[in-house]
Formats: C-alpha cells, structure tokens, sequence
C-alpha cells in the first residue's frame, strides 16, 4: 500500500512546486527582461529604415494602402516603448498587453501568408530576412503564452507603483483636508 | 479629581528628551500641563514613525498600562514640558475606583482600532489601484510612440512620407481586363509587372517584364530604354497595401512614356481566366 502511494505524494509535490512556479512573480520579472529585449531589439532594428519596413509591412497584404506607411513609421516605437516599459516595470501589465495583441496579430499574418504560400520574408527583426516559415508561427505564439504570464502574474516593481497614482492621492488629500 | 492632585507630582522636562523608550516596562501614566510630546515607533533597521504629537491637556501612556506589555514606542518633547505624572499603582487604583474613567480609555482605545482598520484599507486600496488597467494607460503609452515616431520621422533622413502621395492619373489610364487579352493576343503592348521581385519570381503574366519600384533604374535601362515612347504599356501589380502599378506608371512618365494603361485587376483576374503564366 505505502508504495503504490508514494509516486502519487511525489506527483503531488511536483505538481505544486510547477503550480508555484508558473505563478511566481520572479519568474515574470525574468520574463520581463526577456520579452522587452527582445521587443527593444526588434523596434530598433527597424526604426532607422521605415521605407524597408514599410516594403514587408506592404507585402503581407493585410493593411489598406493608406495605412502602411503610416504602421511602419509607429510599429517599431510601440515595440520599443512596450519593451523598455516591460523592463522598467512602469506601467508592466499593460504594455504586456499590447505587446500580447501584437504578437497575435504577427502569428495571424504569418498564418495567413503561409497559408496563401505568398513568398515574403518576415520583417521581424530586420529587413532582409529570411522567407516566413512555420517556426516564425510557433515563436510567436510562445512569447505570447509568455506575455500571458506577465500579465496574470507580474508583481514586481523597481518603481513603487502607488507613487504613480497622482489623481488617487490627490483624491485623498483632498477628502482628508474636508474633513 | 482633587485626588489625583494628591498622588501626582509634577516634572519639568527640557526639551528634545525622551520620556521613555520603546520596550521599556510601563511604570507611570502621564497628562501634559504644558508643552507637546511626540510619540514614534522605530524598527530594528532605524527607521522612525511618527505615531502623533500630544499637546497641552491631553495625556499619553497608558497603554502600556493597560496592556502589561512593554512600551510600544518612544516619547519624546519637542520643547521644555511640563508633566503630571501617576504612578502604575496609582493608575490602575483609580480605573477600578472610577468605571467612567475606564471607560473613556476604552473609547479611545477602540477608536484607534477603527482608524487603523482605515489606514490597512487604503493601503490595500493603493495596492489593487497600482495593479489595475485603465484605457488611459494604453493611450499614454500609444500616445508617447506616437510623439516619438512622427517627430522622429521628420528628422530621419530614412524617413517616409505617413501618407501615401496621390498623383494626377491625366496621363495614364485604366484599362479593362478584354482590352489586355486582345492586346496580349495580337502583341501590340508590352506588358509590365510592378509587384516586388520575388512576386514576380513566383507567378506573372508569361512574357512580362520585371519592373519593381526598388530597382526601377536598372531594369529599365535593361528592358526599355530603347523601346520608343509611343509604345503601349501595360502595367499591372496592385495588393490591398501598395499600388505598385501607379507608382511604376508615375515613373515611367517622369521618363517621357506617353501611352501607359493599367490593368486594375491585374494577375487574379488573368489567371481566372485561364490565360498563360510563368514559370
């Protein structure tokens, strides 16, 4: 009996420890770094030359001819505030959020290009990249699951995040000093 | 009251002294006739909090006496003040001699209880507000790349018009997809394919010529500089995102081509119709 149990209690553990760890804010600061890294990286290495990237932006056919400049002139500052705003914490969830919905919109686009067999290269991180393939579609999709985290997660500050919230304490002062 | 007078005596305490310390044993109960005493805790780490100031008339330190337990912070004055000063024994005697005065603490007491209750209620409330999204959040941070893109683009000399530019289509009109078949048919026209080149490596109109926008300088002097400039061209290439037709078609003007159409529905359409491709 004691030893059909005890794999069971260790499973139980383990699963806990698991449980623990997906949920740990440390682990959405590691996350953090990572994903604003890489979403710095990614803006800066398109930011210099907006008429390349709005040539890729344009072959993916998903926007109307009047906005593609227009995308490729703002997409890669979104990436690089997101990215510099996951690493300093300030504002953290919400620019998970929009780094999430671009990451999504990224995977669908690819998706449908790879489904229509265009032949365009990704644009991702630079210019002149390689064709779009099914890794581009997988990558995506996992640092989105790892922008979930951040999101659900993320509790950790290098700035104090009730410092931020002017209009709350200015709330305060004022019901405080009509009392 | 004419009792209290008998068993307090009076102290004078200069100024900035303190009273007693944090974990001392409670040993007096203190009312002030004048002067002001601040009462703060300190951590381990030296950290001080300011509990509150105790002014002329009101009194301090009875909680230790009440509780048992040590003093649970410091007082100290912060200008010269004078104390009444009642021993524990005495303290305790007159809570059991006189219930209202008992019951004033209790009062007081309870009231603290609330406030604090208040203040760890704020506190949480910062914290959920600190965790919170509001729509304001995403127009900051969109708001901010916005500023920074626009104006950066302006000083970029990379940078690209945000609009695309609309030119006159005078000299250059559309033609429908029958008209092209015929003209394909008998070869009057040249035909020329706009999209980008790994487009036009994929599929184009079999015969056609590869003029993207990128490397229009070369391909032309390859295909058509020596072409006359009555010749008919025919120019398709068009996706949602770029009119790569009209951009060709405005260039191909600029180098003095006077009989340029455009098929619209380009490639689609000619394939639909089952008419030859390449490769």
């Amino acid at each position: 009996m004691e030893e059909e149990r005890k794999p069971v209690r260790t499973m139980k553990i383990a699963w806990y420890y698991i449980y623990r760890f997906v949920r740990s804010p440390y682990l959405s600061l590691v996350l953090r770094l990572y994903i604003g890294g890489i979403f710095i990286y990614a803006g800066m290495s398109k930011v210099h030359y907006p008429g390349e990237f709005a040539e890729n932006l344009a072959a993916y056919q998903m926007l109307p001819y009047w906005a593609v400049n227009f995308m490729a002139v703002i997409l890669p500052w979104v990436e690089i505030i997101c990215g510099l705003f996951l690493i300093i914490g300030l504002k953290s969830r919400v620019s998970a959020s929009i780094v999430g919905l671009l990451l999504i919109v990224f995977t669908v686009g690819i998706f449908i290009n790879l489904m229509k067999g265009t032949p365009i290269s990704c644009g991702c991180f630079d210019s002149i990249g390689s064709e779009i393939s099914w890794k581009d579609v997988f990558r995506d999709l996992g640092w989105f699951i790892l922008t979930l985290q951040i999101f659900y997660y993320d509790r950790i500050s290098f700035l104090r995040r009730e410092l931020l919230l002017f209009k709350k304490r200015w709330e305060e002062d004022i019901s405080q000093s009509l009392r | 009251m004419f009792e209290i007078g008998r068993i307090a005596h009076k102290k004078i305490i200069p100024s900035h002294t303190i009273i007693f310390s944090q974990g001392d044993t409670g040993d007096s109960f203190y009312i002030i006739n004048s002067g002001e005493v601040r009462v703060y805790r300190r951590s381990p780490e030296g950290i001080e909090t300011d509990l509150t100031v105790i002014r002329e008339g009101c009194y301090f330190g009875e909680l230790a006496l009440l509780t048992g337990k040590p003093r649970a912070g410091y007082a100290e004055t912060t200008e010269e003040t004078e104390l009444v000063v009642i021993p524990k024994y005495h303290f305790d005697r007159i809570l059991k001699e006189y219930p209202h005065i008992a019951s004033v603490f209790i009062n007081q007491l309870s009231s603290w209880i609330v406030q604090g209750d208040i203040k760890l209620e704020k506190e949480r409330e910062r914290q959920i507000w600190g965790q919170r999204i509001s729509v304001f959040d995403y127009i900051i941070i969109i708001g901010i790349s916005l500023l920074l893109s626009i104006g950066l683009n302006f000083t970029n000399p990379n940078g690209i018009r945000l609009i695309p530019q609309f030119f006159s289509t005078e000299t250059v009109s559309t033609v429908t997809l029958s008209y092209a078949i015929e003209k394909y048919r008998k070869g009057e026209a040249v035909f020329i394919d706009a999209m980008p080149v790994n487009f036009y490596n994929k599929e184009h109109i079999k015969g056609a010529l590869s003029l993207p926008l990128s490397l229009f300088e070369i391909m032309y002097m390859l295909h058509l500089s020596g072409i006359e400039k009555e010749k008919e061209l025919i120019i398709y290439g068009r996706t949602i995102s770029r009119h790569y037709d009209k951009d060709v078609a405005q260039k191909l003007v600029l180098n003095g081509h006077k009989n340029i159409k455009i098929l619209i529905d380009g490639l689609s359409a000619w394939k639909k119709n089952g008419n030859p491709l390449e490769p």
